[in-house]
């Protein structure tokens, strides 16, 4: 009678093989993949050289945590610009804005760089950073000072972060650098034409890094 | 002894499928185990046929990327020489920035050029164009804004879309180059095209300096927004004037703010020029960052 029974039964032989042979196949592969893969370096590509790290080294590690309180400097220069105190210095709402998303911005920033720098990243400010930055400005001076001071602080980051590229191994840390530089020129350049600075062709063609902050200074 | 129930075993559904199915293997394999005759590979077409030349292989190393950073260069600067050339600006606060956005390229050309040589490779100089980008990607637009009937909005459009664009090709090829020398030459450069991007939006939309998370889609135009209106003479069932069409400034349809975003950013930029369809839609280009099909490899023309 053919039932459900005998058919499993009668077609055991048949699936044995298609498993023997899916195993064979499966084996076959692996071994294939294996000695592809164990082939000699030169053999698969001439040109490949030692990649670079992905993730920061040891080496990098005491870059990146000063560039963290670098932007906690930042962040903490920032926080006397409270809605009382922009609106008291009379800016009109574009500038206001501005002003009021540069400390949101470098918290990112800062919190970012924790992120990647993983356990036992510094979680201070730094007073050295906040003088050079002349953060007690923020605070005390006038509309335009502020403005002038605010645009400083922001060159002064670019810079810092550009000469951290050129320091950095790791390619995630140098991609994450990469993505916070812009956005600070962007804000220097808004700055300067906030304050009415011309941009022609006098601006420089390229940063330079002249004004970065050493590491070895923050911490 | 063939029995009834010996045949019903052959016979059934179940046999047949399995017979059926070892018959398709089989060819499956025999056609794998075919010879590569000449002549007999091709498959039969109606007419003449172009035959498939496949790719040579190519190494992406920091050289390439190099040679494309300068080739992208000499693709800004050629295509502001067309929007001065052509007029399409007529806004000379922009006209001027454009001027000083030019002669910058053609540093950030040369400082790239010598990079590459530096590195052993082959600089791409005299500056010219990445004839990829330029052709494929940025001569398109130029003649969309040609016959845009508002091309000083859209010319000023396309100059923020390529300075964005250019600071997010500086950012990506940071991830990408070996050497940490040369993501810091990249950089030099990209936080300076960031620079122009900024400065460009900040005088082209200066009431909205930062940006949102609000989609382009959902920004509407500010009241008192410029707007340029056209008579299309669309046909129309409707008693009254002609059809008309209203543009708005580059502003509205897209986004040009200087601080768009908290990190740099590297996705599509959309870039909405030209002149409208009949349905009063303008066409979208979208924007990205060299990739693949436009690396300038080793051997390769500049």
């Amino acid at each position: 009678v053919d039932n459900p029974d005998t058919i499993q039964g009668a077609s055991t032989p048949a699936r044995a093989t298609r498993r023997t042979l899916l195993r064979a196949l499966g084996i076959g592969g692996a071994v294939a993949a294996v000695s592809v893969a164990a082939r000699p370096a030169s053999a698969q590509d001439a040109t490949t050289t030692t990649s670079p790290p992905l993730a920061p080294t040891q080496s990098d590690r005491p870059l990146l945590g000063a560039l963290k309180v670098a932007e906690l400097s930042a962040v903490e220069a920032y926080s006397v610009l409270t809605p009382e105190r922009l609106a008291a210095l009379g800016y009109d709402a574009p500038t206001t804005e501005v002003l009021s998303v540069l400390g949101v911005h470098h918290r990112s920033y800062a919190e970012s760089l924790n992120a990647l720098y993983g356990p036992g990243a510094p979680m201070q400010t730094s007073d050295k950073v906040l003088s050079a930055m002349n953060a007690a400005a923020l605070a005390t001076g006038d509309a335009a000072t502020v403005l002038a001071t605010a645009q400083a602080i922001e060159e002064l980051l670019v810079d810092t972060h550009l000469v951290a590229i050129e320091n950095t191994q790791s390619v995630e840390m140098a991609a994450l650098l990469a993505s916070i530089l812009p956005v600070e020129a962007r804000h220097a350049t808004v700055l300067a034409h906030l304050q009415g600075q011309p941009y022609d062709s006098s601006a420089p063609a390229e940063e330079d890094g002249a004004d970065a902050l050493p590491a070895a200074e923050i911490l | 002894m063939d029995t009834d129930d010996t045949a019903q075993h052959w016979l059934d559904r179940r046999g047949f499928l399995r017979v059926g199915g070892l018959t398709i293997t089989g060819a499956v394999v025999l056609a794998a185990c075919g010879g590569d005759d000449e002549g007999t590979t091709q498959i039969p077409v109606a007419g003449e046929s172009p035959g498939y030349v496949p790719l040579d292989q190519q190494t992406v190393d920091d050289n390439v990327l190099l040679r494309t950073a300068t080739g992208f260069e000499g693709s800004l600067v050629d295509a502001y020489q067309k929007l001065l050339q052509n007029n399409f600006l007529t806004d000379p606060q922009i006209v001027s920035l454009v001027q000083t956005f030019q002669a910058h390229h053609i540093e950030h050309a040369t400082t790239l050029a010598a990079a590459t040589t530096a590195n052993g490779g082959v600089a791409c100089t005299p500056l010219q164009p990445n004839a990829k980008i330029t052709d494929h990607y940025l001569q398109p637009v130029l003649q969309a804004i040609a016959a845009s009937p508002a091309r000083n909005e859209d010319a000023k459009a396309f100059v923020a879309a390529l300075e964005n664009l250019a600071a997010a090709t500086h950012q990506a090829l940071v991830q990408s180059l070996s050497q940490p020398a040369l993501r810091h030459s990249v950089m030099s450069i990209g936080g300076v095209e960031a620079r122009h991007a900024a400065i460009v939006a900040a005088v082209i939309n200066p009431e909205d300096l930062v940006g949102t998370v609000a989609p382009v889609e959902d920004a509407a135009a500010p009241e008192g927004t410029p707007a340029t209106t056209l008579v299309t003479g669309l046909p129309t069932t409707a008693p009254g004037a002609a059809t008309t069409t209203t543009l708005p400034a580059a502003t509205a349809e897209n986004q040009i703010v200087a601080i768009p975003t908290a990190f740099g950013f590297l996705g599509v930029i959309p870039l909405i020029v030209g002149p409208p369809d009949e349905n009063g839609v303008r066409e979208t280009f979208n924007f990205e960052t060299p990739s693949l099909n436009s690396l300038l490899y080793e051997g390769e023309t500049c």
